[in-house]
């Protein structure tokens, strides 16, 4: 099934920028905008995916379910075929929110320059907060228990997983009130995960992975085994990817205030190729160990990291 | 490469601005909050360095066009290269004016530090050798040479170091510096004529550096051509400013009426800028004439009216006072005659202007009109009314009616008249009356006496029959005490070599009322300079009278003072100083000269009231004594010896004659005092001559040229290049500059084709001012580039 065309693409997404979306102010209407913007492109794909949708026949087997036999076929052929249904295997999907200080981080002037002069500069924890919002609007609609954890370098809220209809209400609650600050700890998160992750089921980890990547990778192994599928939304800015300075100029980083000069020749050419090999180690490693990887710049539609999403979440069905 | 202005060299030193403000600009840290430090390093290395030098290009065109603008300044001049390599050949002379005139202001001091600017532009190959005196032409010094080397010596390159040079050129001139200039004039046509002498002997390209502050006096005796074939440059460095020159007193006097044996020429004072030699109407003189704003307040200017053929037809001094164009009333005796002998033309189309001559100026500086040298006369400042000056002499009186007339051209609310001797009555708004008699028994005339009798105060002024004339004063004895205590000025009547005396019997109409004085400057004769007459003074006065003695004369003309008047003062050598007549009666006396056998003129005073203590308490005034003293020394001056010299003169000493000092230091040793001797006056000041019969004061002034110390005016400068240029035929590019505002004239930019030895100075200017151009296009690129830079950088 194909899940988009360039046109309708350009004619969804002209209405779901990060900056339009910031000016909403109420997470639960902006999910709503965003998925539904993004459904209405897809086509065929807003029932797709839904459960008790039929998928195919096949030959009864001895052993199968009695219930899943279509009797009318049986009364007209005299044959005992088996119904199959898409949205037969619900799903947990449980979302990692980074809240540490470099989430803070925003585009700097990029977007105010910008010719759309509504948009407004967010941050990262803005956009992971719409994200993280989107996709638990997502699963709503695939009738998906969803669930929150939102960390720094420690644990902080956390919205169990469950399908019940006022845990979307909660965890978009949850986001509204969350800032950003401190440092980084995904280890903590994950292992807070893995205690109450029970059965097979979705994680999506929205950060920007300001850590080392094989002792990210080597938290995740638990979750992997425990048939976990992991999904990692890496978030980050043009201003991280390439520094536009011209001078020496000193760097203070956000979680733990240091201050590093740096001269603009630096940042234009080793700093650069270290953030690509952070990320193409994060992408090696994610990939090596059965866990997606998806990085995103924040000045990026939300919905290209939906779509990112669906399609991970069709493969993995 | 040569620099003309080598001082502005010191502009290079602007070039640690830009540097600094990179600098300063660069130590701003622009702090930038970043998401995480985990893959940043630290680039201190490279960020000191950056902090050094930043936008290197930027600053670099900066620092470029700071040197290049700089460079500019310093007017470079390239040698070619043909004279580059025979410039070990070359001689450089440097001719520092040290006349008089280069006393005035810094010009002596300029003058050294623009050859020591000099002597470093040249370069090390080269003599230097430095001159001093000009006008006598002396070697101070060579460099590259002994200090003893003499002007037509031959120079020689070959001893000593350059480094050696160079010290020893910095030694010289320091040697200088501590020295101060001569009393002597300058002349360039006498330094250019050694100079020029001076070059035909060494054999080597002379370059002639002259450092001079430029007097129009210098430049007079026709030597408008300062360049000369023989010399490879002259380079005139102009020191001392255009607003310093003191004052030219030059002018034309026109005679105006050939018909009239008397000619009133009317002298303008100023600075009548006119060329030397030219045929300049006097008209135009006169227009041409500017005011006398810069002339020193109370100066006093000697005029002396010459016909072309030095013929002296009269002179009159007049004290220049600022602001003022001072006019003098010159009469002329023996025009007609002077006329008619040369049977001038009348030009066909007027009747006016054949006859032009020439009017020269001295000057008193104004540092030695002291207290000593002024006489002050009280007179009543609420008096507007005029002031009658009745000379019983008109003829010979002239000098002493201008006298006069000066003296009283400051005091605005009096108009001095000169009254007809012919006159039978004085009018009624004349408030004082000044009456002139030159010699003779001392009287007033008839409209003098009615004026008196009506209450006016009379001054008699007795022109004596010798020079100077001798003043008497009638004011009130009361009011002058009033006047001269007011102005705390008693001091004013010692030390004079005229004589006011006061009339203590007339009351006068001057009342008491506003005082104020007439300063009336007159040579300087110092007090100290009156040694023992205070004794003699104070000897005759307690009553033993010495009496006179006149010598063997027995003429009864010889000996009329004693007839007339009792002897109150006279001299150690008997002359008679003070008598004591009948009240309105005077006389001068004759006395035979010890000296020379002649009969001189004794000018004496005369007292208008006995000192017998009820006309008069003028003897237990105390500025009688004082007064008396200044009288004595004015008699004591003989005829014998000259009473004024110039430096530069010469006056034979005879045997056991000493000399004094100004500083009363016997000048030459008790040995040498016994034979006859010629003595050279090289400073000014009051000298003295012992004498085994008395002693003499010889007042020794400046050299007279260097009295008219304004400086030559820059068209001046520029037609000597403009005459040289359209004399030397053979000159080819010749690209002189003689620039304007500068002090600079550069003459040496004239090559001689034909020749190899070719002298050719470029001026890079042309060059460096194009360079600056696109350096600062550069510049301003640049800095634009990196403003936008900076703006993007800093977002």
């Amino acid at each position: 099934m194909s899940v988009t065309s360039n046109q309708n693409k350009t004619s969804a997404t002209r209405w779901i920028q990060p900056g339009v979306l910031a000016r909403l102010g109420n997470f639960e209407l902006l999910a709503r905008t965003v998925v539904d913007g993004l459904l209405t492109g897809l086509h065929r794909s807003p029932h797709f995916g839904f459960s008790q949708e039929f998928a195919e026949y096949r030959a009864y087997n001895e052993g199968d379910d009695l219930r899943h036999v279509d009797w009318n076929v049986f009364a007209r052929t005299d044959k005992t075929y088996i119904k199959r249904f898409r949205g037969e295997t619900n799903t947990s999907m449980t979302i990692l929110l980074d809240a540490s200080a470099s989430m803070n981080f925003s585009e700097g002037s990029t977007l105010t320059t910008r010719s759309d002069k509504h948009t407004e500069a967010i941050t990262k924890f803005d956009y992971a907060r719409y994200l993280a919002a989107c996709l638990s609007q997502l699963a709503k609609r695939q009738h998906d228990a969803v669930g929150l954890i939102v960390f720094d370098d420690a644990v902080g809220e956390l919205v169990p997983p469950s399908s019940r209809p006022d845990t979307l209400s909660r965890i978009y609650a949850t986001l509204e009130r969350q800032q950003a600050a401190a440092g980084t700890d995904v280890d903590t998160a994950l292992e807070s995960l893995n205690a109450v992750a029970g059965r097979r089921g979705l994680v999506a980890v929205v950060s920007d992975f300001y850590t080392d990547p094989a002792e990210l990778m080597s938290s995740l192994q638990p979750l992997v085994h425990r048939q976990q599928d992991i999904i990692l939304f890496h978030l980050l800015t043009s201003d991280e990817l390439a520094p536009a300075y011209r001078d020496v100029v000193s760097l203070q980083d956000l979680e733990t205030e240091r201050k590093i000069d740096v001269d603009a020749q630096w940042l234009n050419s080793t700093y650069r190729q270290r953030i690509q090999s952070h990320c193409e180690e994060l992408e090696t490693l994610a990939l090596r160990n059965g866990a997606d990887y998806c990085r995103i710049e924040i000045n990026e539609p939300l919905d290209d990291a939906l779509l990112r999403y669906l399609l991970f979440r069709q493969r993995k069905q | 490469m040569t620099l003309l202005a080598p001082l502005f060299l010191l502009g290079l030193l602007g070039i640690a601005i830009p540097v600094f403000v990179h600098r300063l600009h660069e130590q701003r840290a622009v702090v930038k909050p970043f998401p995480s430090s985990l893959l940043l390093e630290e680039t201190r290395q490279t960020t000191t360095r950056h902090r050094r030098i930043r936008y290197r290009w930027l600053l670099a065109a900066r620092i470029l066009a700071l040197a290049v603008l700089s460079l500019l300044f310093a007017e470079p001049l390239l040698k070619l290269a043909d004279e580059l390599l025979d410039e070990r050949a070359e001689v450089h002379l440097y001719i520092i004016d040290d006349s008089f005139s280069m006393r005035h202001g810094e010009r002596w001091q300029q003058a050294l530090t623009a050859a020591d600017s000099a002597i470093v532009s040249v370069s090390d190959g080269s003599s230097r050798i430095f001159v001093t005196r000009a006008s006598a032409f002396n070697v101070a010094g060579a460099i590259g040479n002994s200090l003893n080397t003499q002007v037509n010596g031959n120079p020689s390159t070959d001893a000593g170091s350059n480094r050696d040079r160079h010290v020893n050129a910095k030694a010289e001139l320091d040697r200088l510096r501590g020295s101060a200039p001569t009393n002597y004039s300058l002349k360039f046509s006498d330094v250019m004529d050694r100079a020029e002498r001076f070059a035909k002997d060494v054999e080597t390209p002379v370059h002639i550096h002259i450092f001079s502050d430029m007097q129009r006096s210098a430049a007079g005796g026709g030597t408008n051509k300062l360049y000369r074939e023989s010399l490879e440059s002259v380079t005139l460095h102009s020191v001392g400013e255009r607003a310093d020159h003191n004052i030219a007193i030059e002018a034309r006097v026109i005679w105006l009426d050939e018909t009239n044996a008397r000619v009133d020429a009317q002298v303008l004072l100023g600075v009548a800028d006119h060329s030397n030699g030219d045929d300049q109407s006097g008209q135009q003189a006169l227009g041409s004439a500017e005011r006398l704003d810069n002339t020193p307040v109370g100066h006093r200017v000697e005029l002396v009216v010459l016909t072309e053929d030095e013929t002296v037809l009269a002179r009159d001094s007049v004290v220049l006072q600022p602001g003022n164009q001072a006019q003098v009333q010159l009469q002329l005796p023996g025009m007609d005659e002077i006329v008619r002998a040369r049977q001038l033309d009348i030009a066909d189309d007027g009747p006016v202007i054949d006859l032009i001559v020439e009017v020269r100026g001295e000057i008193v500086l104004s540092d030695q009109l002291a207290d000593d040298n002024q006489v002050k006369l009280g007179l009543p400042q609420n008096l507007p009314a005029r002031i009658g000056i009745l000379p019983l002499d008109p003829e010979n009186q002239q000098r002493d009616i201008a006298y006069l007339q000066s003296a009283f051209r400051q005091m605005h609310n009096h108009q001095v008249v000169e009254l007809d001797s012919r006159t039978n009555a004085i009018e009624e708004d004349v408030a004082l009356l000044f009456v002139l008699q030159r010699s003779g028994e001392v009287s007033l005339p008839s409209p003098a006496v009615d004026f008196f009798r009506r209450g006016g105060p009379v001054v008699q002024v007795l022109a004596g029959g010798s020079e100077p004339p001798v003043y008497l004063g009638g004011i009130n004895t009361n009011a002058v005490n009033d006047a001269v205590t007011e102005e705390n000025s008693l001091t004013a009547f010692t030390g004079v070599d005229r004589v006011v005396t006061v009339d203590p019997v007339h009351p006068l109409a001057l009342q008491r009322s506003i005082w104020t004085s007439v300063t009336i400057n007159r040579p300087l004769w110092r007090s100290e300079d009156l040694k023992g007459i205070a004794d003699a003074v104070s000897t005759l006065l307690s009553g033993e009278s010495s009496g006179t003695d006149p010598g063997n004369d027995n003429s009864s003309e010889e000996n009329v003072f004693s007839q007339v008047a009792d002897v109150l003062v006279a001299t150690e050598s008997g002359m008679p100083v003070i008598l004591q007549p009948t009240v309105g009666a005077g006389a001068s006396v004759k006395q035979r000269n010890s000296l020379n056998g002649k009969v001189d003129v004794v000018p004496l005073l005369v007292l208008m009231a006995p000192l017998d203590g009820i006309s008069s308490n003028l003897p237990v005034h105390p500025v009688f004594l004082p007064f008396m003293q200044s009288l004595s020394s004015h008699m004591l001056q003989s005829g014998r010896y000259p009473k004024r010299l110039y430096t530069g003169d010469t006056l034979v000493l005879n045997s056991n004659t000493q000399l004094l000092s100004p500083e009363l230091k016997p000048v030459y040793e008790l040995a040498s005092v016994g034979s006859a001797r010629t003595h050279l006056f090289d400073s000014t000041g009051t000298y003295t001559i012992l004498e085994p019969k008395g002693s003499h004061l010889i007042q020794v002034g400046i050299d007279p040229a260097e009295s008219d110390i304004e400086m030559l005016s820059t068209q001046n400068v520029i037609a000597w290049q403009q005459q040289y240029t359209t004399d030397s035929t053979e000159a080819a590019g010749d690209s002189e500059t003689a620039q304007s505002g500068d002090n600079v004239v550069q003459a040496d930019s004239v090559s001689k084709t034909g020749t190899n030895d070719t002298v050719r100075s470029i001026a890079l200017w042309q060059w460096l001012l194009p360079l600056l151009v696109v350096l600062l296009l550069i510049e301003s690129l640049l800095a634009n580039r990196a403003f936008t830079g900076f703006r993007t950088g800093s977002a």
